[in-house]
């Protein structure tokens, strides 16, 4: 087990060090200076570049920029953004509350909606299961800045039940805020996850231990929570696991569509500015969401599943 | 030297009624107006659209307001230094914070500021009389060595200011008597007055700035100034917050509203429904698409303004520096079309590439000009056909470079294509990222393949025709990227930035204006008048384009 730990631990490592560099690398090749943007195009002397030039080492070979930036990194340092000339750190550091919020509450309306209405659909069948499927059907097909649309449109515009943009402040006021967000951001992913439970439960009902437990006379809502949804429960996590990761990338079209100060729309931004050093802390950031939630998941698998837990690897 | 300023103003008053009088004569004036204002006319004329009326100021605030939520629609500043200010996000909170010497008033006259008055005593010294009792917000007085420490940082250049251009003909800055100080240049320079109100004549705090050191002016660094708004707190991408300076020295200005948000919302549909809903409570360049939704959430107002849309040719060889090319395809662009449809009727067609509002001295004599350079409005393709067929058909494609996102010059630049494609020219459209659009201007690698950009950043600061031709025609202007090079303009241009006297300025800077719009240089497209939106609530900010950047505009601001 330990040794499997270990093997798991050092496999993320490596793989946050190869997309650490593919990440710098990429952006040592995007076309233009940030020095453009810094200056909205205005010249500046000969002297002021070669001042900028050193302190962002953009006159140093790429892999020398890439080992001061690896280096930085170990001791917290992400650098400076070329635009604000703030550390990065500082910069991030409240986007990423707003984002995890976010991300957080989309989630919970995903995994429980979800769940929910492909559990409902898979069990009951018939006309629920019609209805669920159009609507998730539906739901799929509506992108997430349209929902944002049509949602600031009548929910805020027309009857003033929500903000029409941006984040608030303290716990509550954001919680109000962001929640036309992560609607938004849920919609498509909630059915999503609603399918594929309703899949999964599908096969659990008809399986043989379910039919066998029927035949023994067990109650149809005991057949249900013991043996079809616990059953079903492992593809259910794969699939809430990777929609959630993926959220976190996501995020950034409804940041965008309600102008929320959150890493995301910040990515986006920061690309277009040729940002440099903002870019990279967050695409790292990105990368290490995604492998830790990938690892939460696979250790839910263990716990969900006593087949996994001995022996077999 | 303000009488002077006056007089001008006043000349002009009178200037702009007998081109009113003469257009209407000419049958163009549209109804007779006997309006005797200078700027407000609701009239078709060639200079502001129909239907709307130009106003340099708004009803004034009686009352105070605690909080006033402002959006920054170009995004969010990079810097409050004033090294660093020379675009609007930045300067549109920078002149409410930190004095300059001079004002850019809402009629675009210059006006006193830090400096009570200046002289020219010779045709290159400029001496100021620094206004005496005036304290930072910290309580300290400022004293000439802030302003001379201030001036002087754009003249180290290891401190990289933007405005490069601009000091590379300042020989010196110095004190030069106890309230005094005086500005040498190596040319005589007519503009460097009006310069004195940007942000290359902005004073800071030299105790303030010496101890930030390179944090000055960024969001945790903060600023020290002696502006009617202080600097509270600067949440980078979030907002950024001034609160009302009790003790500001200008008792004409005293701000009525107690804390000032500024927000960075960029996106055209979220700012209109943040202005609809009340959560903004006003902002400058309102989206065009967005005001028919603001109905009666607040007021539009209309500004003067030097802004302008030119198609400008930024190669040096290809197809677009032929003559006859440029001729023919500035004749058959729907500048009218243009100023329709993608403006909504709030621009006009421009018919040289001079901003009109930018005639602030012998506006007369500038118009008549302006009115005569004969840049058809609608398109003529027969003439213009038989100038591409003189230019041997070619066949050769040409791009027209605009920055991603910005759909207005995409919109423009189709109009363009389709302009061209009607006299068998091949032009193409690039959207180009932000930082590589930006990159165009100064780095010739990023303008491989782009053979033209249109966008909306070709204002001049000032009312002045002159820097038309500082920006564009002088041969040696980063800013001039075609290589257009005329001895004759050159000199004239000297000349004209020598002279004091307004309507012998005019007529050397119309001699060189003529010379360089006659082979068709930036090609101009449309002009419009500066959109200010407020909400019922608040009123007073003055509507005109460089008055929001260079003069204490929300120390009107208030309540109605």
């Amino acid at each position: 087990m330990l040794a499997g730990v270990l093997r798991r631990l050092l496999r993320t490592l490596v793989t946050l060090l190869v997309s650490s560099f593919l990440i710098f690398a990429a952006l040592y090749l995007t076309p233009g200076s940030p020095l453009a943007f810094l200056t909205h195009g205005h010249s500046l002397s000969p002297e002021a570049i070669h001042s900028i030039e050193a302190q962002y080492h953009l006159n140093k070979p790429f892999l020398e920029r890439y080992w001061l930036w690896l280096t930085g990194l170990l001791h917290g340092d992400l650098g400076r953004s070329t635009i604000t000339r703030e550390p990065v750190t500082t910069l991030l550091s409240p986007r990423i509350g707003v984002t995890l919020l976010l991300v957080a509450m989309g989630a919970l309306l995903i995994v429980s909606g979800g769940i929910v209405l492909g559990v409902l659909a898979g069990v009951r069948g018939r006309r629920t299961d019609g209805v669920v499927l159009t609507v998730t059907t539906i739901g799929l097909a509506i992108p997430s800045f349209v929902t944002a649309t049509i949602l600031i449109n009548y929910l805020a515009l027309k009857l003033g039940w929500f903000p029409v943009y941006g984040a608030g402040s303290g716990f509550a006021d954001r919680v109000w805020h962001l929640t036309l967000p992560a609607i938004s951001l849920a919609l498509g992913l909630v059915a999503y996850v609603a399918l594929i439970t309703r899949a999964a439960v599908r096969v659990e009902m008809g399986s043989d231990h379910s039919e066998t437990a029927r035949s023994r006379g067990l109650r149809e809502g005991l057949v249900i929570r013991r043996h079809v949804v616990r059953n079903a429960l492992l593809p259910i996590v794969t699939v809430s696991g990777i929609t959630v990761a993926s959220l976190v990338a996501g995020v950034a079209v409804v940041e965008k569509a309600y102008e929320l100060p959150g890493i995301g729309a910040y990515l986006v931004d920061s690309v277009s500015n040729n940002d440099f050093p903002v870019v990279q802390a967050i695409c790292l950031i990105l990368v290490v969401v995604y492998v830790v939630v990938n690892a939460v998941v696979d250790v839910t698998y263990l716990l969900l599943d006593p087949r996994l837990r001995t022996g077999r690897r | 030297m303000f009488d002077q300023w006056k007089k001008r103003w006043e000349m002009r008053s009178i200037a702009a009624i007998s081109a009113l009088l003469a257009l209407a004569i000419a049958g163009c004036g549209g109804s007779s107006s006997n309006s005797t204002s200078s700027t407000s006319s609701t009239a078709a004329s060639p200079f502001h659209p129909a239907g709307v009326t130009v106003t340099p100021t708004t009803p004034t605030s009686s009352s105070t307001v605690s909080q006033v939520t402002w959006d920054e629609p170009y995004g969010e500043p990079a810097s409050l230094d004033p090294l660093k200010s020379y675009a609007l996000p930045e300067n549109t909170v920078l002149s409410n914070t930190c004095d300059a010497l001079l004002r850019t008033g809402p009629e675009l006259h210059l006006q006193p500021g830090l400096a009570s008055s200046y002289t020219h005593p010779t045709a290159t010294t400029w001496v100021f009389k620094i206004r005496q009792g005036v304290h930072f917000w910290d309580g300290q007085p400022l004293t000439v060595s802030d302003v001379v420490y201030s001036l002087n940082r754009h003249l180290n250049p290891k401190l990289g200011t933007f405005y490069t251009a601009w000091v590379a003909d300042i020989k010196s800055i110095a004190q030069s008597g106890p309230q005094e100080v005086t500005l040498t240049t190596k040319v005589p320079d007519v503009m460097v007055a009006q310069m004195m109100a940007s942000g290359l004549g902005t004073v800071i705090e030299k105790a303030y700035a010496e101890a930030k050191g390179e944090a000055y002016g960024t969001a945790s660094g903060g600023i020290m100034c002696s502006g009617p708004f202080e600097f509270k707190s600067w949440q980078t991408g979030q907002q950024l917050t001034l609160t009302r300076n009790p003790s500001y020295w200008d008792a004409a200005l005293e701000p009525k509203v107690q804390t000032l948000v500024f927000k960075f919302i960029t996106d055209t549909t979220t700012l209109t429904n943040a202005l609809s809903s009340g959560a903004i409570d006003g902002t400058y360049e309102v989206p065009i698409q967005g005001i028919p939704q603001l109905g009666s959430a607040g007021k539009m107002y209309y500004g003067l303004s030097t802004n302008q849309g030119i198609l400008q040719p930024i190669q040096k060889t290809g197809l677009s520096t032929n003559v006859k090319v440029r001729e023919a395809l500035s004749m058959v662009i729907d500048r009218s079309g243009i100023a329709k449809t993608v403006f909504q009727g709030l621009a006009v067609p421009e018919l040289a590439a001079v901003p009109p509002d930018s005639f602030s001295y012998a506006t007369q004599q500038y118009q008549q000009w302006y009115l005569g350079v004969g840049t058809p409005t609608t398109p003529n393709v027969t003439a213009a056909r038989k100038l591409v067929e003189e230019a041997g058909n070619p066949k050769t494609a040409m791009t027209i470079g605009i920055q991603q996102g910005d759909s207005q010059s995409a919109q423009v630049a189709t109009a363009i294509q389709s302009a061209a494609k009607s006299i068998g020219l091949d032009m193409q459209v690039k959207a180009l990222p932000t930082a590589q659009y930006v990159e165009l201007i100064f780095n010739e690698k990023a303008r491989a393949g782009i053979d033209w950009t249109t966008g909306n950043n070709n204002y001049i600061d000032q009312a002045e025709p002159l820097q038309v031709l500082y920006y564009w025609s002088r041969s040696n202007s980063p800013y001039n990227l075609d290589g257009f090079a005329n001895s004759e303009v050159d000199s004239l241009f000297a000349q004209a930035r020598a002279q004091n006297n307004p309507s012998q300025r005019a007529t050397l800077a119309i001699k060189a204006l003529q010379l360089w719009v006659k082979p068709v240089n930036n090609i101009p497209l449309y002009i419009y008048p500066e959109r200010l939106f407020m909400n019922k609530r608040i009123t007073g900010a003055p509507s005109s384009f460089s008055t929001f950047l260079y003069y204490p505009w929300a120390a009107e601001l208030g309540g109605t």
